[in-house]
């Protein structure tokens, strides 16, 4: 096992008890009648519309569908960044949908990463600051963070650019680093929105490959992308279209 | 605790990364804070030297000041007689000691040059009182205040040691010419010692119990027993001036005793009453300087909405994410805690140079420890107030909206939009009130300086001539000396006039007496009849400026003849109402021969400008031996020349004689008026201030408010709304908050400026044309203030503000 394997062990062990049978019995991901709607001044506007979706543990899920389809609202529901819903969630088997904000916070900050189409690096932070935030936000000792940084500057080979500045790497480099800001942690789930949407193909399918080694090494990941290109690197692909499902195969079998 | 610490110094690294990439915020918030808390700092240690710092005296809280006192004749505090300082002295229980001063000018003669000494005549347990040892020789003792002791003993300052003697280590035993006379030094005070009163050379007091009762000369202070409270000593002293004025009723009824913590004497209520004015006015410029940092905060967290976004998706709990941003409020603030305690060394240093004399303890003032301590946990709890209500708000992103691409960007929000409203009427509202103060000081400051004094102070130089008993024990040789002095400044050219008195208007001190009135009975409440008095030679009314409105002036022979007086206009209105006073007859109550009215002059603001003419009394300087005296001179030439002429004349009648508090009548007024004008020029300064400050937040939030309605504006000229309906519709929003702070403000001020009402001279604390002035002033700083962007958004091509995004 690689260095950063062990210190996953670690990691995971700071991690919240998950009840033992219902992560045995159920997916990683169930949510039933998932559906978000905003007030506004012509009435409800339904982004969400009773979304069923399970994902298991280990699948690569890839979300589709048309601009203002509700792609990544259900992104940001998954990944609780979003509150404002109704429905049933389960995540790991806890019931997302009863717990408070706080104890929300803590399965996001336990079990899930994010990448995002434009990096979301901070501009002020250099790449090992980057790196280190999302340690600086668990309980996990000082040495410990500066061993887990040191490890994955090395894992994605960006050890000499660990005092440079977001803005002075180019956009394959941000995304790069924000993948390993995602995957410092060693989340359970990835979730990746438009992970290439402002890389040029070569970088964009180096990301992507990345992606797809990740979950062949174990981790969830649910991608939204336009690209049909990227929804091969998954294993199934779920259609949205104004807020609801409208279908789900297997991506090679697309047209 | 390592992890922590790790935490606690990458936040500080952020935030001093983050700052430093955002100068302009950054020098816009810390210059604000630096004003705000460099004022505190300022004021605050001010009423740190004053009010905080424990007095140089040991055990300061037992030391009480204590005054005989008859308010029914207007004086409330009064000095005491030496008599009853003796009887205090021995029926007294509450006090461990008590001590009587009386002030002392002393000619220093027999070194170089003769000088003029400010000195006391203290009784033997003054320095057990105060608690001082002798750092040379020794004090007094108790024989050498008797009556007939004639101790020409000295004991002198550190300060005189070192000045007049180099240090002499032979000092004590060493001869000194005061007054014409020997004296040998016995002590010297330790340099640590410090007095509010004069004390460069102390002789004994003789105490005499034959003295007049009815001449208060002494300042009297005890030091308390251990655990006697005020209000005990109160009740003893109260009942031993009960029995003295049954006892002595001619010259002690109707007089009680009043007691107050020296400390308190000190710091007197309106120096304390300035001083809670100053801090309340700081405080407020720190609360503006404070909004306007939040607002700032406010309109930044706009831009930060994404970075906080992404600490919330990384895994950052809410408090976590406050704490980030509280550390750089915590960073904002103590920049401008550091950049404000500059400014406020400058302040202090400013403080001390306007006003030397009316704030005591005020050469004391310094920034010490406890500034520091102050300044520091000033800016602490300021980034609080600051910091918190922005951090609050933007820790609670709405993180899936920030995180999208091309999400909707910084929400307008009704909230934001609220909160940076209701700044604006907070900062409208303090400096309103602060305006007002500042307002209501400058017209009764205004005021004050034109009340016509009842002389003619341009013009008129003054000096005091203190004439040694030794060398001038009669009335008639002081009356040939300044008779031989007048003759020679008549001669000067450019002399009008010149003359003596015993306290030369605006002068230090007061005399008084109770006087009896012929064929005016005493009030049945056993009221009686009392003056100021002063002594004053031929010509004083002349050389001065005061019109003789009936009647004559003191002649050269009224010194040996009958006596006679003038009065004031406001003496003769009160003791002889409706009849011509020329001709009656009174007498110092104590004295046996009746004086007789031979003129009636103007009234003179003798007490101060603030005080309305008292009754008041002129004695023929030549009748008495009365030492010092005040020299005045007219002249319509340079008053330097005739300061020269003056003094060379004193020389040339006695070398001996020195010359000393040379000043002009005008200086003294204006030193006479220096604590309105002290108080008057801080608190404009702090409103200035508030202002420009209120301005600044004003605009930059109408500023804001109107970028983020561009678009708006846009869409409305592009449907052909006129220039000019545009421009009214968002002055008439935005100058919403303002009126509301206005109509807020209004209302504070009206409770706030009661607590002036003792600062006040000629203007109500509700004065209509301040509080109107100020709004108009304020109304039209907002104006201003929106009218600038306003016009901009106006003049927006209409095009270009529809794609503005």
């Amino acid at each position: 096992m690689s260095p950063a394997g062990a210190a996953s062990e670690t990691t995971r062990s700071l991690m919240e008890p998950i009840p033992a049978a219902s992560a045995a019995l159920s997916p990683m991901i169930r949510a039933r009648g998932l559906t978000r709607a905003y007030d506004t001044a012509a009435g409800r506007a339904f982004v969400l519309r009773g979304i069923d979706l399970d994902v298991a543990e280990g699948e690569f899920v890839t979300i589709m569908g048309p601009s203002g389809a509700g792609k990544s609202t259900l992104l940001g529901i998954v990944g609780m960044l979003d509150a404002g819903w109704t429905g049933e969630y389960h995540f790991l088997g806890h019931p997302v949908h009863a717990l408070r904000a706080k104890e929300r916070a803590a399965l996001n900050r336990n079990h899930i990463g994010f990448v995002f189409q434009s990096y979301h690096l901070l501009d002020d932070l250099t790449v090992a600051e980057n790196l280190d935030l999302p340690l600086s936000y668990k309980k996990i000792r000082a040495s410990e963070r500066a061993s887990l940084v040191a490890d994955t500057l090395d894992r994605f080979r960006i050890v000499a650019k660990k005092n440079l500045y977001p803005s002075q790497l180019s956009g394959g480099q941000q995304q790069l680093v924000a993948v390993a800001r995602a995957l410092i942690t060693k989340p359970q789930l990835v979730l990746a929105d438009e992970p290439t949407g402002n890389l040029h193909s070569d970088q964009g399918r180096e990301v992507m490959e990345l992606l797809g080694r990740l979950n062949r090494e174990g981790t969830t990941i649910v991608q939204v992308t336009h690209s049909l290109e990227n929804a091969r690197y998954g294993s199934r692909v779920i259609d949205l279209k104004d807020g609801w499902i409208v279908g789900g195969d297997a991506p090679r079998d697309r047209p | 605790m390592r992890t922590l610490l790790l935490d606690i110094s990458q936040d500080l690294r952020f935030s001093a990364r983050t700052l430093a990439r955002n100068p302009a915020f950054t020098i816009a918030a810390v210059l604000a804070l630096a004003l705000g808390i460099g004022a505190n700092t300022a004021i605050f240690s001010v009423v740190n030297a004053v009010a905080l710092r424990p007095f140089p005296w040991k055990d300061s809280g037992r030391l009480v000041r204590i005054w005989e006192s008859a308010p029914q004749l207007g004086w409330p505090r009064f000095s005491t007689s030496i008599p009853n300082f003796i009887d205090w002295r021995a029926q007294n229980h509450v006090y461990e000691d008590i001590a009587a001063w009386r002030g002392a000018e002393l000619n220093l003669t027999g070194l170089e040059e003769a000088q003029r000494v400010e000195g006391g005549a203290v009784t033997a347990s003054f320095f057990t009182t105060l608690g001082v040892q002798p750092s040379r020789g020794r004090f007094f003792l108790p024989d050498e205040e008797k009556p007939g002791a004639d101790a020409r003993v000295a004991v002198i300052s550190h300060g005189l040691w070192t000045r007049s003697f180099g240090a002499d280590p032979k000092i004590v035993g060493r001869t000194l010419v005061l007054n014409g006379a020997d004296s040998t030094v016995v002590g010297v005070l330790p340099e640590s010692f410090q007095w509010v009163l004069p004390s460069d050379i102390l002789v004994p007091l003789v105490l005499d119990p034959a003295a007049n009762r009815s001449n208060h000369v002494l300042i009297v202070m005890g030091r308390l027993r251990p655990g006697v409270t005020l209000e005990r000593a109160d009740a003893e002293m109260n009942g031993i001036a009960a029995r003295l004025a049954a006892q002595y009723p001619d010259s002690n009824k109707g007089w009680s005793t009043q007691q107050a913590q020296v400390a308190r004497w000190i710091v007197n209520r309106d120096v304390r009453r300035a001083l809670l004015v100053l801090t309340a006015a700081v405080g407020f410029v720190l609360l503006i300087a404070c909004a306007n940092v939040t607002n700032l905060l406010l309109a930044r967290a706009a831009g930060r909405r994404r970075e906080i976004a992404i600490r919330a998706a990384l895994g950052a709990g809410r408090m976590r994410v406050v704490r980030q941003l509280l550390t750089e409020s915590a960073l904002v603030g103590l920049a401008g805690g550091g950049a404000g305690l500059l400014l406020a060394l400058w302040g202090v240093d400013l403080l001390r140079s306007l006003n030397p004399q009316t704030i005591p303890r005020i050469d004391e003032v310094s920034v010490d420890l406890r500034v520091l301590a102050f300044t520091l946990g000033l800016s602490l709890l300021t980034s609080l107030v600051f910091g918190l209500a922005p951090a609050l708000q933007s820790s609670r992103p709405d993180v899936a909206d920030a995180l999208k691409e091309g999400g909707r960007g910084a929400p307008t929000g009704s909230m934001r939009h609220r909160a940076r409203s209701a700044l604006v009427t907070a900062e409208v509202a303090f400096s309103l009130v602060l305006l007002v103060g500042a307002g209501l000081l400058l017209r009764s400051f205004w005021r004050l300086t034109r009340v016509d004094p009842g002389f003619a102070p341009a013009g008129v130089v003054t000096m005091k001539i203190n004439l040694p008993e030794s060398k001038y024990p009669s009335a008639g040789e002081i009356q040939t000396f300044y008779e031989a002095l007048f003759a020679r400044l008549r001669a000067h050219p450019g002399v009008a006039g010149v003359a003596t008195v015993s306290i030369v208007p605006f002068g230090y001190g007061n005399t008084a007496n109770e006087v009896v009135i012929e064929g005016r009975p005493d009030d049945p409440g056993g009221a009686k009849a009392s003056a100021d008095w002063r002594l004053v030679s031929p010509g004083y009314f002349r050389a001065m400026g005061i019109p003789l409105h009936e009647g004559r002036d003191f002649e050269s022979r009224d010194g040996a003849g009958p006596g006679v007086v003038v009065v004031s206009e406001a003496m003769a209105r009160r003791y002889w109402p409706g009849a011509d006073p020329i001709g009656k007859r009174m007498r110092p109550r104590g004295g046996k021969d009746w004086m007789t009215v031979v003129g009636v002059a103007g009234d003179v603001a003798h007490r101060g400008l603030d005080e309305a003419p008292a009754p008041l009394l002129y004695f023929c300087a030549y009748s008495s031996n009365w030492n010092p005296m005040s020299l005045v001179v007219r002249t319509g030439s340079d008053p330097a020349s005739v300061t020269t002429a003056a003094r060379d004349a004193v020389h040339a009648l006695d070398r001996d004689l020195p010359v000393s508090e040379v000043s002009t009548l005008e200086s003294l007024r204006d030193a006479s008026v220096a604590p309105q004008h002290f108080n008057t020029l801080l608190l404009a300064l702090f409103a200035v201030l508030a202002l420009t400050l209120a301005s600044v937040g004003i605009y930059g939030v109408m500023a804001y408010a109107v970028s983020q309605r561009t678009h708006e504006i846009g869409i409305r000229m592009a449907l052909g709304s006129p220039r000019r309906d545009v421009l009214r519709l968002i002055v008439a929003q935005a100058m919403r908050p303002t009126l509301a702070g206005i109509v807020l403000g209004l209302t504070a001020a009206l409770a706030a400026t009661r607590l002036m009402q003792s600062l006040l001279f000629g203007v109500s604390p509700r004065d209509p044309v301040t509080f109107l002035a100020v709004a108009a002033i304020l109304v039209a700083v907002a104006l201003a203030a929106c009218l600038v962007p306003a016009r901009r958004a106006s003049r927006v091509d209409p095009m270009t503000a529809l794609r503005y995004e």
